[in-house]
């Protein structure tokens, strides 16, 4: 039978659907609607356009693929130094924020109690004018103060906060960034004077080792460490690296690790002494290093053996003392060795002793300076904005201001909140619901009503990174400058939306006098434009060009602005430029053998996902359908119990059970699992959202509920393994 | 054996058997010819020795042959000075002034799950009335005819293209 | 005529699951929505498992990548009573949607369970739909789906190279998934051209194919994880 015979007889016997399909009566309209009216494009074109991403502090440089004047796909942008054209799961899912159905379309202002969630809609003039009225009421009166409340921002973003804030006599900038590794930058400014992450030459080195951090999966900059180690397996023929990883749950970073070292939630900062004990004790260090650039190397050396043998450490971190003595050894003996540290481990009492102990290890393997181990950050070159003479407020944690002041909120007459979701990502014991509630005028910068914006009097819908002008200089990098550039790729923003900066703007000349000064930029692209002319003027990098037009385009097309000529350093700059062998800060490393007592207790550790990391990618669909790569979970939360703890609670795999904290408690299932401490039970951050579209709206269980928020920390970041719970079987499953 | 089938046993049959037959003839769909915003003559156009590429620029280099925007259209009929103008001429104005593009209704769709690519076919050096038909010397838009695969598949055994599947099925 | 095939190193995969989400956004696979995937309907052309091996604290697990691996001699090709599915001259297991009336027999057949079957109609909340590629058919309800090796950047490929007058270079071709990955674990490209990268993989000491025993001639090698042996001589890496 003729191949066009059978195909006459199979359309016979096709389905309905399939003949109606392929009969579609001429003129029935099966396109797809186009939702800017104004985009132009030639049907099947493909179109590629810079973007950069803002979902995790990688920064990778991106490209969106538009296809029929839609953002169909985004890729890695090839040339970025960062993503050299990969991605992760939530760059890839970005389309979604961008077309998704709970998108704020137009600003909001509340309407009835603040959270319950009624809202009208306003034009742009209108809420600007609130804006300019709340903030007018600040200048007015020496007793109120503006506070902005954002994460960790990069760029010019931070410039233009950080500008604004101090165009106000009182004026404070919050910062709330749960994974944001606080204790890490503080542990390099104390030992290098330099308080930017490191860079990490990774495809040059031998032996990586992480404290806490899960560096492939969702820590600091996943897609440059994928590639990293990537490389350090398999990327130079004849040599393959080792990856270590000390952290008390196989994450998807220690799963793919060679080698997985369960430490005691604690006892991190003791570990890593002992292994610098080792390396002490037999001579292994750098010599070399250590005479010509530290300082109070002897003293660091006297303490470590002293107080951290091995054999007093083993016990209480529950790694064995052979274990302890091999890694040490491996790792003085076959680098480039670089050590990293983040996550939980630098949260809490020994969080800074853990990352400064990480820091004094690299010192002494030498590491700082040399080809396979640690940079510094350099920043590109911009031209500064016209200087002015006010002060510019110091950063504050947020959460060390709501714990340990009585009355965080005490003159706080206006806050704007811009990329963090403080009601959802801290202990409710911490009391941000009563901080916001003293505030008279809370306003929200976001694209989405999350749990924090829904507390808000005011809502300023952002354009998503497609629609806006933005930049970025990511940290980590790689040692060499790099500032990533986007601008928007559609004729008009999908909605009413302006991003943040522009915003800043408009209230900047509504509010006139020095504050107005201040912002000499009839918008955030001009602002950024003059900033960038100063990568123009060195005439050197990835973009050169004889005139600053033509450089400004050229730096659009290309997505940015690199430097990959410019050599690598590890200058400290400390005040004698020498490494820095900090000891007080180790003084908070107790060798506590606490370990025994209530043994019905638990340390509970939090996480970021892979998929929402905070929280902040779980309203997308793809993403909660994705399958957690260690707990194959979708579209929820589990809890994970070692198998032995769970026998011994009699809970099987699947059961619901209860987790109680002395400030709160939640019910989830139970997963088993040998990949965790049977001391410890284990939760990812990023779902339990009250309020973040429909996807995300009250599914699954948000572990920052039951943290304990515990005095006395002046970092960044909520404590997220120091809380002990009690696990309880509520029932089985039928 | 004989064997007795009351109606209702047959129905199933006798339904699949009507759609079959309405399959054959293709939908009875060639010769249509819907109702367009504008009256528009290609044969008047034709006539006046407008080449086909003057308005679908995209068929020699892309996968879509493309419809022009009423740009071009005001491009030439700003200009001109018809001695019995129709009220279908006006339109073209009206459009332009509002800012929108003309809402033809498509005349030629292939199903969704088909890729096709104007670009090769005419560098193959096929003429746009092979698929078209004589639209040149139409007053009216016409289907030619309806496009199923064993009108394409005849072509390309012929011509010895490409007959494998995914050439055409995305 | 290029023979397509891939090759995925388990040793520099670190189940990030980046292929994962690439290959739904690029391929118009819709999530299936909490209830639809506890039912274990979710549509993952390209899906990461996880195989834990051992005990607290002595846990080794491997993450692998599973996708359909183009067959040479596919069970799902001789079981299809539409020829709903077939091999094409590039060694491509293409799926002609409109051919299949859903009998789900390819995936009974599958022995690397790479077939998926629409329960339902593929849903996208508006206006979610924006983000569909116009290169890549969108499903409906009640037929198969899988992998095709992103046969639509094949396409887009050797049109360009055609329009260039020049023949298809090893990396033009690069699916969603080796395209997204950031350890570099996924190489595509011509199994007959013996200086392409993904020849070259194929012939590594680590390589094996999976489940070749059946017969089924899969087109996909895996390069099992390498061993740190303390030292910075040759170890298991090629």
């Amino acid at each position: 039978m003729k191949r066009r015979d059978f195909l006459k007889t199979t359309v016979v016997t096709g389905t309905a659907g399939v003949l109606f399909d392929a009969c579609a009566p001429p003129g029935s309209d099966q396109i797809i609607p186009i939702l800017i009216p104004e985009e132009e494009f030639i049907p099947g074109v493909e179109e590629f356009y810079p973007t950069n991403c803002v979902e995790c502090p990688g920064g990778c440089g991106l490209l969106a693929r538009k296809m029929d004047g839609r953002l169909v796909k985004v890729e890695g942008n090839p040339a970025h130094p960062i993503s050299r054209g990969a991605s992760c799961v939530r760059g890839q899912a970005l389309p979604q924020a961008m077309y998704h159905p709970d998108r704020v379309r137009g600003p909001l202002m509340r309407e009835g109690a603040r959270g319950a969630g009624q809202w009208r809609n306003v034009s742009w003039d209108d809420a600007i004018e609130r804006l300019v009225s709340e903030l007018a009421a600040v200048q007015e009166d020496p007793s109120n103060a503006l506070a902005f409340l954002t994460g960790a921002l990069r760029g010019h973003r931070l410039d233009m906060v950080r500008r604004f804030t101090s165009t106000f006599e009182a004026t404070r900038h919050l910062v709330h960034e749960p994974f944001g590794d606080g204790a890490v930058l503080r542990a390099h400014a104390l030992t290098t004077g330099v308080e930017e992450f490191f860079a990490y030459d990774l495809e040059n080195a031998n032996y990586l080792v992480t404290i806490g951090a899960s560096v492939l999966d969702a820590s600091r900059s996943p897609v440059r460490f994928g590639r990293g180690v990537g490389h350090l397996r398999q990327g130079r023929p004849g040599r393959r690296g080792k990856l270590v990883a000390v952290q008390p749950r196989l994450s998807t970073t220690a799963a793919a690790a060679d080698e997985w070292l369960p430490a005691r939630p604690g006892s991190e900062a003791s570990l890593v002494l002992a292994l610098a004990h080792v390396i002490l004790r037999d001579e292994l260090y750098d010599t070399g290093f250590i005479e010509n650039r530290t300082s109070g190397f002897e003293e660091f050396r006297a303490r470590v053996l002293a107080d951290f043998d091995p054999e007093l450490v083993a016990g209480m971190a529950g790694v064995s003392v052979e274990t302890l003595e091999r890694v040490a050894t491996e790792m003085a003996m076959h680098g480039p060795t670089i050590v990293v540290a983040g996550d939980a481990a630098v949260t809490g009492p020994t969080g800074l002793g853990t990352a400064v102990a990480v820091d004094h290890l690299n010192a002494l393997l030498g590491g700082f300076g040399k080809k396979g181990g640690i940079f510094f950050n350099q920043d590109p070159p911009f031209s500064e904005w016209p200087s002015l003479e006010t002060v510019v407020p110091a950063p504050e944690a947020l959460f060390a201001n709501l714990t340990k002041e009585s009355d965080a909120s005490s003159g706080i007459r206006a806050l704007l909140i811009s990329d963090t979701n403080p009601v959802h990502t801290l202990p409710s014991s911490a009391g941000i619901d009563g901080f916001l509630s003293e505030i008279p005028f809370v306003a929200c910068f976001t694209s989405f009503v999350d749990d924090t914006a829904q507390m808000a009097d005011l809502i300023l819908p952002e354009s998503t990174p497609f629609e806006r002008f933005d930049d970025d200089v990511p940290s980590p990098s790689v040692g060499i400058p790099v500032a990533t550039l986007s601008a928007p790729m559609f004729s008009r923003p999908l909605y009413d939306t302006m991003s943040m900066p522009d915003v800043l703007l408009r209230v900047a000349a509504g509010l006139g006098g020095t504050v107005a000064e201040a912002f000499p930029w009839a918008s955030y692209e001009e602002a950024l434009r003059a900033a960038w002319s100063g990568l123009h003027a060195v005439s050197r990098g990835s973009v050169t060009e004889s005139t600053e037009r033509r450089f400004w385009s050229r730096a659009l097309a290309a997505g940015g602005w690199w430097d990959e000529d410019v050599a690598l350093n590890a200058d400290c700059l400390t005040s004698d430029g020498l490494y820095r062998f900090e000891l007080p800060a180790l003084e908070s490393i107790g060798l506590d053998r606490t370990a025994a007592g209530d043994t019905s207790r638990f340390t509970l550790y939090v996480y970021p996902s892979t998929a929402f990391g905070d929280g902040r990618s779980a309203h997308l669909p793809f993403l909660q359908e994705l399958a957690d790569p260690m707990t194959s979970v979708r579209w929820g939360s589990v809890v994970e119990l070692n198998a032995s703890t769970a026998s011994e609670l009699n809970i099987s795999d699947g059961d619901l059970v209860e987790i109680t904290s002395d400030t709160g408690s939640l019910r989830v299932r139970a997963q088993i699992t040998q990949g965790l401490r049977p001391d410890v039970v284990a939760l990812s951050a990023g779902q339990g959202h009250g309020e973040y579209g429909r996807y995300a709206r009250g599914r699954g269980v948000n572990p920052f509920s039951l943290l304990q928020a515990t005095t006395g920390s002046d970092l960044f970041e909520v404590p997220l393994q120091a809380t002990t719970v009690r696990v309880t079987r509520i029932k089985e499953t039928s | 054996m004989t064997r007795e089938y009351s109606t209702r046993q047959l129905l199933p049959s006798f339904i699949l058997l009507l759609l079959g037959c309405l399959l054959f003839t293709g939908c009875s769909k060639a010769g249509a010819s819907p109702d367009q915003p504008i009256a528009f003559s290609h044969r008047i156009h034709v006539e006046n020795q407008i080449d086909c590429s003057y308005c679908h620029d995209y068929y020699e280099d892309y996968d879509v042959a493309g419809i022009p925007p009423v740009a071009t259209c005001v491009d030439c009929h700003l200009l001109m000075f018809e001695e019995e103008p129709t009220a279908d001429l006006e339109k073209i104005f009206e459009f332009a002034d509002a800012g929108t593009e003309i809402p033809w209704v498509r005349l030629y769709e292939l199903p969704k799950y088909t890729h096709f690519s104007h670009k090769w076919h005419v560098r193959a050096e096929l003429e746009c009335q092979t698929c078209h038909g004589e639209i040149g010397t139409s007053d009216r838009a016409v289907q030619h005819m309806v496009y199923n695969m064993d009108w394409c598949l005849t072509c390309h055994e012929e011509q010895a293209a490409s007959v494998d599947c995914v050439t055409c099925h995305k | 005529m290029p023979t397509w095939g891939m090759a995925i190193d388990l040793d520099r995969c670190n189940g990030c699951e980046a292929c994962v989400v690439a290959c739904r956004t690029e391929n118009n696979v819709a999530p299936a929505g909490p209830e639809q995937a506890a039912l274990g309907r979710t549509v993952e052309w390209m899906r990461v498992e996880r195989h834990v091996k051992g005990e607290f604290p002595n846990v080794r697990t491997r993450f692998v990548p599973v996708l359909c691996v183009h067959c040479d001699d596919a069970p799902c090709v001789s079981v299809c009573p539409v020829s709903a599915t077939y091999e094409n001259p590039e060694g491509l297991n293409a799926q002609i949607h409109p051919r299949c009336i859903g009998t789900r027999a390819c995936a009974q057949a599958c022995p690397y369970t790479v077939r998926y079957f629409n329960w339902g109609t593929p849903k996208w909340d508006a206006p979610l739909e924006q983000t569909i590629n116009p290169d890549v058919a969108v499903r409906w309800k009640g037929i198969m789906e899988k992998c095709t090796f992103c046969v639509q950047r094949i396409r887009r490929a050797k049109d360009n190279a055609r329009e260039d007058d020049r023949p298809i270079a090893d990396g033009d071709v690069q699916p969603a998934c080796a395209q997204a990955c950031s350890a570099e674990a996924i190489v595509f490209g011509d199994l007959d051209d013996p200086e392409s990268a993904v020849s070259k993989l194929s012939e590594s000491a680590r390589a094996e194919r999976p489940l070749e025993e059946l017969g089924t001639g899969p087109r996909v090698f895996y390069l099992k994880e390498g061993d740190w042996r303390g030292s910075v001589g040759p170890q298991s890496s090629d």
